[in-house]
């Protein structure tokens, strides 16, 4: 599956303001990863859904039909229906619009946030940075999604505290990621020189520093969308994500439980939908990280 | 080691406090009045009275922090709003069982995940790596709930083999355990590939070959041992995502644990019972973590000086 | 070889237990029943607490009164048989009960029961200072005095009729003197009553295990012990009965319940329940006003649309504002059947303002399928125009915003249920539509008020003729059906599932089950 080794030592590929060519070699290598490419040509079809929703299905999802409920997949509905008698084409079609919204909200939050903070804590050091690891230890003494389930019982439920909550709990891991990748670059020659000439900090972080963490942040990024929609799918699970009749994958799974015995569609179905998502922003992640970031592990 | 000991014990100390304060004023955050909220919506004023007096609300912000870190001290973590019994009793009640299941989980999870990652290095785009690599995709990607799920109507349900909830035999255990380990041994089974790859294609392991020792005791003996250090980095890592996982886990499986006691008391607004459970969580992952450093200045004796 | 061996062991075997079972013949007080050794029952969620005047969870109800027995007992036809009490006297003007105690009972700490623990059990009952949070369904007894060992007087606030049946819920059931003693409030923890059951272990989130009472002073049950599992999943449990790991499910799914009957070793009881589920509509702020509106509302459901599909016939359409189940039931003339043709014009006359979006709200997981019932009426309030938002709620949240007055409510449209303890119409008439229960004093948050009304429910209460009191009751449900406080949705069954081999169980339309006498084949 994997084409090119996980593991080589490309030291050259990073060398000193050379990101261009480094990156343009990334993305040849990531062209020639077939799992990459697999997950990219998911990613798109998850998004041609997201955004063309209402083109692909004309009704509404929202829209119950109790005679025809809980029917299995057939002509008029290719996926069948709901306990409610929606169709579960039109309603995961629509959830992957939420799920989409989900996952963008909340790396959004954790990179507006753990970005600049992690930057600066690794750039500035000293007191400034102790203050921020020790802010950061504590939200990192949670585990994500204990952390993403007390905020929910603090903000209550709801599609924008789902966000906000499952975003607060990834703001620690970019942090980390961000001042870990900043560490290293600070001390290189052109920062120093930068430095030594008398540059801003503002313009050595965001012209010199930045460019060269960003590799990390997009493998993050990628991975943590998935890491959000199944944090969101399992909140929805548990009732307290978001409120009905928002076609969420997650809670659609969390009601189709009732009729997993007799009517498995009505489960399988959003359950596909969750994984392949997942599954397509993992491989990509994987990819990306290969292609561009090769050093980091997991 | 004993220096290294204590220096990483004070280093735990801040974390502690980092987590007392966050619980201390997730409460306060709350709309409302907090001794109101911690007895519960059905309370009478009476409990509430007397919650406001223990915890002192009329004082400044920082005394009630203070008297809050001494109840914690003597294990006070208030009443349950729901039950009326003392959170750390309810606590108590269900923790050895998500540390059961955590520790069969992770257990499970190294024993499967270490020995696939290895044998995938060893015979790189072989069709067992591709095998472990999509498992391991398979497993990160798997709704953790679905699977129980799935699993329990094929084994339970199904085949009638295992039991399909609840705790009492080690039959009980498996189905929630392999639920949990599921995609845990996802991330251990690829942590140790690119481990084991990386450590494979070092100097001393070719040495090694070119000395003609066997295969078997390169890759046990030089390999294996190298690394571990970032197999066990994702293993204390791991165990946050686990203990995540427990909290859907046990829902499904009717695990009496904690993660099921936090679920219930945010559906019946118990704060009381979700600032102890979640600071037990905090404590209990900082605790591992703490352990994996332990290791790791055993595996690895430069650490300690570093 | 082997076989043989077998079938000679079997053969002692069988006389042995021919031997043992003549032996418990001759002993057991139950005549021709072998004892049961242990029954497992799966249930939901936890006990919050065993303290019968705090609990209010039927099925926890339903534990007490195993454990603490009953001072009256209903049967499912709505008969009151003696229990702990033996008989009661009314006064004429109906305001002094003089109760007669069972004389020789013992707790199972061996405390006595006698009329100074049955007044202790009312003055805490009654005491403002204790968490009562049932008060509100024994408000008409103004105090409790001794006459003598063995006899008190309940003196009330004025008369009610149906107090009888009140006796026998499990709020008024005593508690062992001596264990109120010994732990004191915690004695919620560590129940001891003088029931046929003594609780000997109780796992938090795993298990409540119950012990036959040796010297209980009825009818020696049949089961040794009762083993209440705790399991949050419904298809969990119903799997779990499947296997045979659990002989009794409490509530499984509806959706499973046509799977579950088609198992020939499960039999599934659904008698119909007390417990009425209805939209309610706020009937002193915004549109529901309008009583027009209000008519509308219950024209444009489908109720048997929802019986039959969402809820598969684990319900009913409510045909009278109350469970049929109840004293005082009467079907309704008039039916408000499917009709949105006939919704619409209604609106219309009423001059609706189809561009306010109204507000619904729903809690998730209290009652059967509410999330999807509140799903389909929003759906079929969008289907002829209305535009409704809908929300869930857990319930301690819920429970708060149904108790706002109404200068604080955001209620608009809720859905509720509202199950009567004892088969009486009076909870729910007088319960849910007089004035006097509108919010903050009670639960009637429709807010519905009408003076006419409020008469006859006060007379219903004074009348202690039963055929007088039917008439008033009827004469008030007339009222208020044509009134329209809620959108009268249908009436819950209560379900169990057990082992077919499990007979005589008896299963109650107040959602109760009574495993003390089973038979086992």
């Amino acid at each position: 599956m994997n084409d090119i080794d996980i593991n080589t030592k490309n030291n050259d590929s990073d060398s000193v303001g050379d990101i261009d060519s480094s990156s343009s070699r990334g993305w040849a290598k990531l062209k020639r990863n077939k799992a990459a490419l697999v997950g990219g040509i998911f990613l798109l079809i998850y998004i041609v859904c997201a955004f063309g929703a209402p083109v692909l299905f004309w009704g509404n999802p929202s829209a119950p039909d109790l005679i025809n409920s809980l029917s299995p997949p057939c002509a008029k509905y290719l996926l069948g229906t709901d306990e409610l008698g929606r169709s579960i084409l039109g309603r995961i079609l629509y959830g992957s619009r939420v799920s989409l919204m989900i996952a963008v909200g909340v790396v959004g939050v954790g990179l507006l946030f753990g970005v600049p903070v992690g930057l600066i804590s690794g750039y500035f050091g000293g007191k400034t940075d102790f203050i921020i690891q020790r802010f950061t230890d504590m939200l990192l003494a949670f585990p994500g999604f204990l952390l993403a389930l007390a905020l929910v019982a603090i903000l209550g439920v709801g599609l924008k505290n789902t966000v906000i909550s499952i975003g607060i709990s990834m703001i620690p891991i970019y942090i980390r990621l961000v001042r870990g990748c900043v560490l290293t670059v600070r001390e290189e020659v052109y920062v120093e020189a930068a430095r030594a000439s008398g540059t801003k900090d503002r313009h050595i972080i965001l012209r010199h520093i930045l460019p060269n963490v960003l590799a990390p942040i997009i493998v993050q990024t990628s991975l943590g969308m998935g890491t959000a929609i199944l944090f969101a799918a399992g909140l929805g699970f548990l009732g307290i994500g978001v409120q009905p009749p928002t076609p969420e994958w997650g809670s659609m799974l969390g009601s189709a439980r009732a009729y997993m015995m007799g009517k498995p569609h009505v489960a399988t179905f959003p359950g596909i939908a969750i994984f392949l998502a997942v599954l397509s922003f993992n491989l990509l992640g994987d990819g990306l990280r290969d292609a561009f970031d090769p050093r980091s592990k997991i | 080691m004993i220096n290294f000991l204590l220096k990483r014990l004070l280093a735990i100390i801040p974390v502690l406090l980092g987590i007392t304060l966050l619980l201390f004023f997730m409460l306060r955050m709350l709309p409302g009045d907090p001794a109101q909220v911690l007895a519960g919506q059905m309370a009478s004023p009476q409990d509430v009275e007397m919650i406001r007096t223990q915890l002192g609300l009329d004082q400044p912000v920082y005394i009630q922090y203070a008297s809050f870190l001494n109840r914690l001290v003597h294990l006070d973590l208030g009443l349950s709003a729901r039950t009326q019994n003392p959170v750390i009793q309810e606590i108590w009640a269900r923790l050895p069982n998500t540390i059961l299941l955590s520790l069969c989980a992770i257990t499970m999870a190294c024993v499967f995940g270490i020995p696939a990652g290895i044998i995938a290095a060893v015979r790189p785009y072989s069709w067992v790596d591709y095998l472990v690599t999509i498992a391991s995709l398979f497993g990160i990607s798997m709704p953790v709930f679905w699977l129980g799920i799935m699993l329990m109507i094929v084994f339970s349900m199904t085949l009638q083999w295992l039991p399909a909830g609840g705790i009492g035999t080690w039959k009980h255990l498996i189905l929630p355990t392999v639920t949990l380990a599921s995609f845990v041994v996802a991330f251990i089974a690829r942590m140790t590939r690119s481990s084991m790859l990386e450590v494979l294609s070092q100097d001393y392991v070719t040495t090694a070959r070119s000395k003609g020792l066997k295969e078997n005791l390169i890759i046990i003996k030089h390999a294996l041992k190298n690394a571990l250090i970032p197999i066990i980095t994702v293993v204390g890592l791991q165990f946050g995502l686990l203990l995540g996982g427990a909290v859907l886990t046990e829902t499904v499986f009717a695990w009496p644990g904690l993660g099921r006691l936090i679920v219930d008391s945010i559906l019946a607004r118990d704060y009381a019972v979700i600032q102890g459970s979640i600071l037990i969580f905090g404590l209990l992952y900082t605790l591992v973590n703490l352990v994996v450093d332990l290791i790791y200045a055993f595996v690895d004796p430069r650490i300690r000086y570093e | 070889m082997r076989k043989k061996v077998r079938l000679k062991h079997f053969r002692q075997l069988f006389t042995c237990m021919i031997a043992v079972a003549m032996v418990a013949f001759l002993l057991s007080p139950v005549a021709g029943s072998a004892q049961i050794k242990e029954l497992k029952i799966g249930i939901g969620v936890d006990a919050d607490t065993l303290n019968p005047q705090e609990q209010t969870t039927t099925l926890f109800q339903n534990i007490c009164d195993l454990i603490y027995g009953n001072m009256y007992y209903q049967d499912p036809a709505g008969n009151v048989h003696p229990r702990l009490l033996a008989k009661h006297e009314v006064s004429e003007d109906g305001l002094t009960w003089t109760l007669h105690l069972k004389k020789g009972v013992q707790f199972s700490d061996g405390a006595l029961y006698n009329a100074d623990v049955v007044k202790q059990t009312w003055d805490r009952i009654l005491n403002p200072k204790m968490r009562v949070p049932l008060r509100f369904a024994v408000s008409m007894v103004k105090e409790c005095v001794k006459i003598d060992d063995y006899t008190i007087q309940l003196n009330l606030k004025y008369a009610f009729a149906p107090l009888n049946a009140t006796l026998s819920m499990a709020l008024v059931s005593p508690i062992s003197p001596a264990a109120l003693e010994k732990y004191g409030e915690d004695v919620r923890q560590h129940p001891v009553g003088a029931g046929p059951y003594v609780l000997t272990e109780w796992v938090k989130g795993d298990r409540i295990i119950l012990i036959r009472n040796k010297t209980y002073w009825g009818k020696a049950p049949t089961v040794d012990k009762l083993i209440f599992k705790i399991i949050p999943e419904a298809i969990t449990r119903e799997a779990m009965l499947r296997t045979g790991e659990i002989d009794i499910c409490y509530k499984p799914l509806p959706s499973n319940v046509a799977a579950l009957k088609a198992q020939s070793n499960i039999k599934v009881e659904m008698p119909l329940d007390t417990r009425t589920i209805f939209m309610g509509l706020n009937c002193q702020k915004g549109v529901t006003m309008n009583k027009k509106v209000r008519q509308a509302f219950n024209y444009a459901i489908d109720k048997k649309a929802i019986v039959d599909r969402i809820l598969f016939n684990t319900a009913q359409p409510m045909d009278g504002p109350v469970s049929p189940k109840v004293f005082g039931y009467a079907k309704m003339d008039h039916q408000y059947d499917y009709n949105p043709e006939k919704a619409k014009q209604l609106l219309k006359e009423a001059n609706f303002d189809f561009s306010k979006t109204i507000n619904m709200r729903t809690p998730n997981g209290r009652y059967l399928f509410d999330k999807q019932v509140a799903e389909v009426v929003q759906a079929y309030f969008q289907a002829i125009g209305i535009k409704v938002e809908l929300r869930t709620y857990d319930w301690p949240t819920y429970v708060a915003g149904l108790l706002k007055p109404i200068e604080e409510t955001e209620l608009e449209v809720f859905l509720l249920g509202w199950g009567p303890l004892f088969l009486d119409a009076d909870m729910a008439l007088y319960g849910q539509f007089t004035t006097e229960v509108n919010p903050p004093k009670g639960l009637g948050s429709s807010f519905y008020t009408n003076t006419a009304y409020d008469e006859i429910m006060t007379a219903s209460r004074k009348e202690q003729d039963l055929n007088k009191r039917f008439e008033l009751l009827k004469q008030a449900s007339g009222i208020v059906w044509e009134d329209c406080p809620w959108i009268w949705l249908h009436v819950e069954k209560f379900v169990l599932a057990y082992s077919s081999k499990i007979k005589n169980l008896v299963v109650t339309p107040t959602e109760k089950f009574y495993p003390t006498y089973i038979t086992m084949e």
